[in-house]
């Protein structure tokens, strides 16, 4: 019944995990050149300040966004219990979103782009995205609407909560006049522009990073561990409380900018209010992880999924923490966020995305995972690269913003920008350390998957538990 | 009552849209009209074609991924960058520039710290000019020359949004520009940041 | 703009009443639930029916009061000030404990302005103050260590455009500087131009010859004697600093396009008093030894023996030359006893490149003046055995028996060397200028004399160092430097 939404599947799993490799390669390539400055070759399409908008949005869009809008058309065909409600529709999304990333990506490496952060696409990128995510939308809640059981599933509130919010956000952020062929300006300025990027910029981490993942999570993990959701109710706090506090978080990072304080001050408020449910969320998903103890014990899959629900966990206590002014005087501007970003993004995002991979993909496959002894060994090699990262940006980045406020006893600044440039070396270094493993545990599950796919018959290998 | 997101899509559109609307109408909503005040009590000048289209080369060139462009009023911050930003400065910031990572030092008010030949020297090699920089060289700026239609249309464009410019300088703008490379136009857009909102005394306190 | 304020405002709260309320009916069903219960089923997945833990509705309740009560005492509603009053302007990150306005008001309004730049650089904060504005104002076009680069001069090294009295310096920094020299490509022919550009060129290499064509175009600002104006900031052509490049092909295409070296100026930016502490720390970069001395002898730290525990600064220190100041790696000498001005001027000589040594250059680059005085005087604190007199045996004529002790004590007239002890004292216990030798490592003391006779160390008054070691065989250093660190 479901081969077509298989067959689709199959092509968004895939891209999202080439696009991850990719994207991840990139940041690599981004860290590098923040230790050796050489790397830059002295080129107008490889340097740092077109590396890192490369970086964001090919993970942004090319492994969130696949991962998501794939899965969760899988899920709402699934626990709708209908097929997608258009084929078609469905393949014109699956290629239009890969090419139009490729085309965005070569435009940001040309020099086209907004600067704005995640939104860096010019407006006929935009435009683009806009009709193929209106196109997913159409699908998704189409196909919900078609659905033969009573009730909306959990998972299908997240997606489509990423739908609209991301739909609704990108477009306002978007907005823009044409300038010149693939050039425009926003049609907001200075503080205001400041305002709507960072409403679009808090939300995108929190509905396609955070949101969208919490969703296929209410799907999968029951799955692997073959036991319930533990609480419909703690699902419906986490819903409402991601859409609504989140949504007004964006404005901490705008503290101590010129926009007015009240506008700083509601996000502060916000930001609190929005760790109860998002740890409500994170103790739902532990205890149906952890409700079956033979496979937490023996499968070492579970044990993603358990490290990635501490890991937001850990950032949406961090976030918050980070919101309130004390804090955030010193981590603003700094490596700390960034250390914070990929807490999230590696932890979370990362962990949650492999352990997906390592239980969906065989069964699209009709095949047994290869090999769990390298599961265990991409395990360990995602810690301790994300170890690194975390801790290096934690000292790199706090101690960063802790030298530049740094006043000596008569008032004057005791480091020079260089002195904190120099502190922060060997901490670059120890991040891309950090990166680099990540980036090797991805290699291997890519071998291990591969393997998985390309055997010919469900052989139970030796390593497997 | 909460839960009816569970039982219909409809319910489902129209309580998450309006429950997310509600931050939109809270603070990004009103950020739409603070422009017209701004604009009359703002001491920063429409930029010139060469700055202007020194600004685009910044954009282009993703200089935002390094330099942020937005002092905070607390002290040390002053004292290292100079005067914060006032919400009046950005008035004719369209996009706004803030950033959001000090890897390199903060530029709002740059154009009152070094000298053209400083940037010059700078942007080709960085490292020649401050050993410890990680910032990437720039020398291709400095060979090619700025498009003049381009520089035209940024200003078109720019008028459209409500920047003050008359159509005499509109087209007055390609003979500012003509010949001159894209380093020219970025130098003397970094030249300019600060120098209209500059006020009186010890702004380095 | 105040009715979409109110808009807002009312918007905040009716949001917040929505959020409360939906937490609130949770919270009254919770009591039904039962984690037994299957809620629904979807494509094999069962959604029970656990309560929410309590905590969570604990946490809530608070996160709420405590949202109220801040938005009643900060400004978060868009119409509302909040009852606290408070501004952004109120977070303050650190207090100043001392007010370096006071130390410099002070010094200024008693004295004169001869005296005042003496007694300024004499203050440790007020050279702190410099240095950090140094780092931050002035080191990317001057250099870190202040040695300058390519187009943007020297500032340690005596040689000054602009005059280089503390007054000329706070000048400079206050006004900026604009040196200005015309093209001449046009004014004079291409034969004139390439006959100055050699003699220009030339100026440096010997003594001064004049030419006619430089004394009618050039000598108005360079000088009849092409020896420079500090009015005007035309420089000396015949020294061997050439800051806008020195080669045939730099000086002619600087002679055909003329010049506009500008320093940007400071006076709106700086307030009196931070440019003031700048120009202090930039006087006493100058490497001149003497200066050091007298700026150590007017400003003793003393180290208070019983200070515990060791300053962190001189962590680094102790490292290499022992808590003891007895050495102990291998290359760090002793220091127990040295005299303290002259510990104070090594550190500087590092500092200025005189004395070269990658380790110490490293290792003082992040010391400023106030650690290098306390290096100094811990160092010199330190008991250092004391030395019994040295009774060397003297043949019937008087000279002294041993060749190495003869060199040492009474020097080697027919070669012109004077003995050790005249500058190092009667037993080398050494001075405030000249180091102790009795009882260092003989390595170390042997590096140094090589180090000096090939330059890379440097910085002593006069040369004398270097005059004396290359009178010396290869042999009798090596057989001094045993002598030297055996003496006890």
């Amino acid at each position: 019944m479901y081969e077509n939404e298989e067959k689709l599947t199959k092509a968004f799993v895939i891209a999202a995990i080439v696009w991850g490799v990719v994207g991840m390669c990139i940041g690599l390539m981004a860290a590098l050149q923040l230790y050796l400055p050489q790397l830059n070759f002295a080129n107008e399409y490889i340097n740092f300040g077109k590396i890192r908008p490369l970086h964001t949005n090919a993970i942004i869009f090319g492994l969130v966004c696949n991962f998501i809008i794939g899965l969760s058309l899988y899920i709402v065909a699934k626990t709708s219990v209908v097929n997608l409600v258009s084929k078609g529709l469905s393949w014109f999304l699956f290629w239009g979103w890969q090419i139009t990333l490729v085309i965005g990506l070569i435009s940001i490496a040309l020099g086209y782009t907004s600067t704005k952060e995640y939104a860096e696409f010019e407006w006929p990128i935009d435009i683009a995205i806009v009709v193929l995510w209106l196109t997913f939308g159409y699908i998704f809640f189409g196909t919900l609407a078609k659905r033969k059981t009573k009730h909306i599933f959990v998972s299908n509130w997240f997606s489509g909560g990423v739908i609209i919010v991301i739909g609704l956000i990108y477009l306002i952020n978007n907005l823009a006049i044409p300038v010149y062929a693939f050039k425009g300006y926003s049609i907001f300025s200075g503080a205001s522009d400041a305002l709507v990027q960072w409403w679009w910029g808090h939300n995108a981490v929190g509905f396609l990073l955070t949101a969208g993942f919490v969703g296929t999570n209410y799907y999968f993990i029951p799955k692997l561990v073959n036991r319930p959701i533990y609480s419909y109710r703690l699902s419906l706090i986490t819903f409402w409380g991601l859409i609504g506090f989140y949504t007004w978080a964006g404005t901490h990072h705008l503290l101590f900018t010129s926009v007015p304080t009240w506008i700083q001050n509601i996000g502060i408020v916000m930001s609190i209010l929005l760790w109860i449910p998002s740890w409500a969320g994170a103790y739902n998903a532990w205890m149906t992880c952890t409700s079956n103890k033979e496979e937490m014990r023996k499968n070492p899959v579970v044990w993603f999924f358990l490290s990635s629900i501490a890991y937001y966990a850990l950032a949406t206590f961090e976030g918050p923490l980070m919101a309130i002014r004390w804090f955030n005087m010193i981590a603003h501007n700094t490596s700390w966020v960034i250390g914070h970003v990929h807490s999230g993004a590696l932890g979370w995002v990362g962990m949650t995305c492999i352990a997906t991979f390592y239980y969906f993909i065989p069964k699209l496959y009709k095949k047994e995972l290869y090999s769990y002894g390298l599961v265990k060994v991409h395990f360990a090699l995602a810690h301790i690269g994300i170890l690194f990262y975390i801790v290096s940006l934690w000292i790199g980045g706090i101690g960063q913003g802790v030298k530049s406020l740094s006043l000596t006893e008569s008032g004057s600044l005791t480091y020079s920008f260089v002195d904190i440039l120099r502190f922060m070396e060997p901490y670059m270094l120890g991040r891309a350390i950090g990166g680099a493993l990540f980036i090797l545990g991805m290699l291997v599950m890519v071998y291990n998957l591969i393997i998985t796919v390309k055997k010919p018959q469900q052989v139970v290998t030796e390593g497997a538990y | 009552m909460e839960d009816s997101i569970s039982k219909s899509v409809m319910a489902f559109i129209t309580i998450t849209t309006v429950v997310v609307l509600f931050s939109f109408f809270v603070w990004v909503f009103p950020g739409f009209f603070f422009t017209n005040d701004l604009k009359e009590i703002t001491t920063a000048k429409p930029y010139t074609a060469l700055q202007l289209a020194g600004r685009d080369v910044y954009m282009a060139e993703g200089c935002v991924a390094c330099h942020t462009q937005m002092v905070r009023n607390l002290e040390p911050e002053r004292k290292r960058y100079g005067r914060p930003n006032k919400m009046e400065d950005d008035v004719y910031e369209f996009n706004f520039l803030w950033s959001s990572q000090r890897t390199g030092p903060d530029l709002t008010n740059i154009g009152l710290k070094y000298t053209e030949g400083w940037h010059k020297q700078h942007l080709i090699n960085p490292q020649a000019v401050v050993a410890a920089s990680i910032m990437p060289q720039y020398p291709w700026l400095f060979e090619n020359k700025i498009n003049v239609s381009h520089v035209i249309a940024s200003m078109r464009a720019m008028k459209k949004l409500g920047v003050p410019y008359t159509d005499t300088q509109i087209e007055n703008s390609s003979s500012k520009v003509e010949g001159k490379t894209k380093g020219d136009a970025l130098v003397a857009y970094l030249m300019s940041l600060g120098v209209d909102t500059r006020e009186k005394g010890g702004d380095l306190n | 703009m105040g009715s979409i304020k109110i808009l807002s405002s009312i918007l905040s709260i009716i949001f917040f009443c929505i959020m409360v309320a939906v937490i609130y009916s949770q919270f009254r069903k919770n009591k039904t639930a039962d984690s037994n219960k299957t809620v629904e089923q979807f494509d094999g997945i069962e959604e029970k029916d656990a309560p929410v833990p309590k905590i969570f509705f604990g946490a809530y309740f608070i996160a709420f009061i405590g949202a109220i009560v801040y938005v009643l005492l900060y400004p978060s509603l868009a119409s509302w000030k909040g009852f606290v009053g408070w501004t952004q302007a109120d977070d303050a990150y650190v207090a100043k404990s001392i007010d370096i306005n006071n130390n410099i008001n002070t010094i200024i309004n008693a004295r004169s302005d001869e005296q005042m730049f003496t007694l300024l650089q004499k203050d440790p904060l007020v050279l702190q103050s410099g240095k950090a504005l140094f780092g931050d104002n002035c080191s990317a076009c001057h250099g870190q260590g202040a040695t300058g680069q390519h187009n943007y001069p020297n500032l340690i090294d005596k040689d000054w455009l602009y005059g280089g009295s503390p007054q000329d310096i706070y000048t400079t920094i206050h006004n900026g500087r604009n040196g200005k020299m015309p093209a001449w490509k046009g004014g004079l022919s291409g034969k004139d131009i390439d006959e100055l550009t050699q003699y220009v060129s030339q100026l440096n290499k010997g003594p001064f010859k004049s030419n006619d064509l430089f004394d009618a175009n050039c000598s108005s600002c360079h000088g009849k004697d092409a020896q420079g104006t500090h009015g005007i900031g035309a420089p000396n052509l015949t020294d061997d600093i050439w800051l806008h490049g020195s080669t045939n092909d730099d000086i002619k295409r600087i002679i055909e396009n003329g010049m506009s070296n500008k320093m940007p100026d400071f006076g709106e930016r700086l307030t009196r008093n931070q440019m003031l502490s700048l120009t202090s720390y930039i006087v006493s970069l100058q490497s001149d030894p003497q200066d050091n001395i007298d700026f150590m002898q007017a400003n003793t730290y003393i180290f208070s023996r019983n200070e515990q525990p060791l300053p962190a600064v001189l962590t680094t220190c102790v490292g290499c030359h022992g808590v003891d100041g007895l050495g102990g790696v291998p290359g760090a000498p002793k220091l127990a006893g040295l005299k303290q001005a002259y510990i104070y001027n090594q550190l500087n000589l590092f500092v200025s490149g005189l004395r070269k040594n990658t380790t110490m250059q490293n290792i003082v680059a992040d010391l400023d003046v106030k650690d290098k005085l306390l290096a100094a005087s811990y160092f010199s604190s330190l008991d250092s055995p004391a030395i019994s007199k040295i009774i060397p045996e003297k043949s019937a004529d008087g000279l002294i028996k041993d060749s190495t002790e003869r060199l040492i004590f009474q020097g080697d007239w027919q070669r012109a060397l004077p003995a050790c002890s005249t500058c190092h004292g009667m037993k080398t216990e050494g001075s405030p200028s000249f180091p102790k030798l009795a009882g260092q490592s003989s390595d170390y003391l042997e590096k140094q004399l090589f180090d000096w006779r090939t330059g890379v160390r440097a910085g002593d008054q006069g040369q004398m160092m270097q005059n004396v070691v290359i009178k010396l065989t290869d042999d009798e250093i090596k057989s001094l430097s045993k002598y030297l660190s055996k003496i006890k």
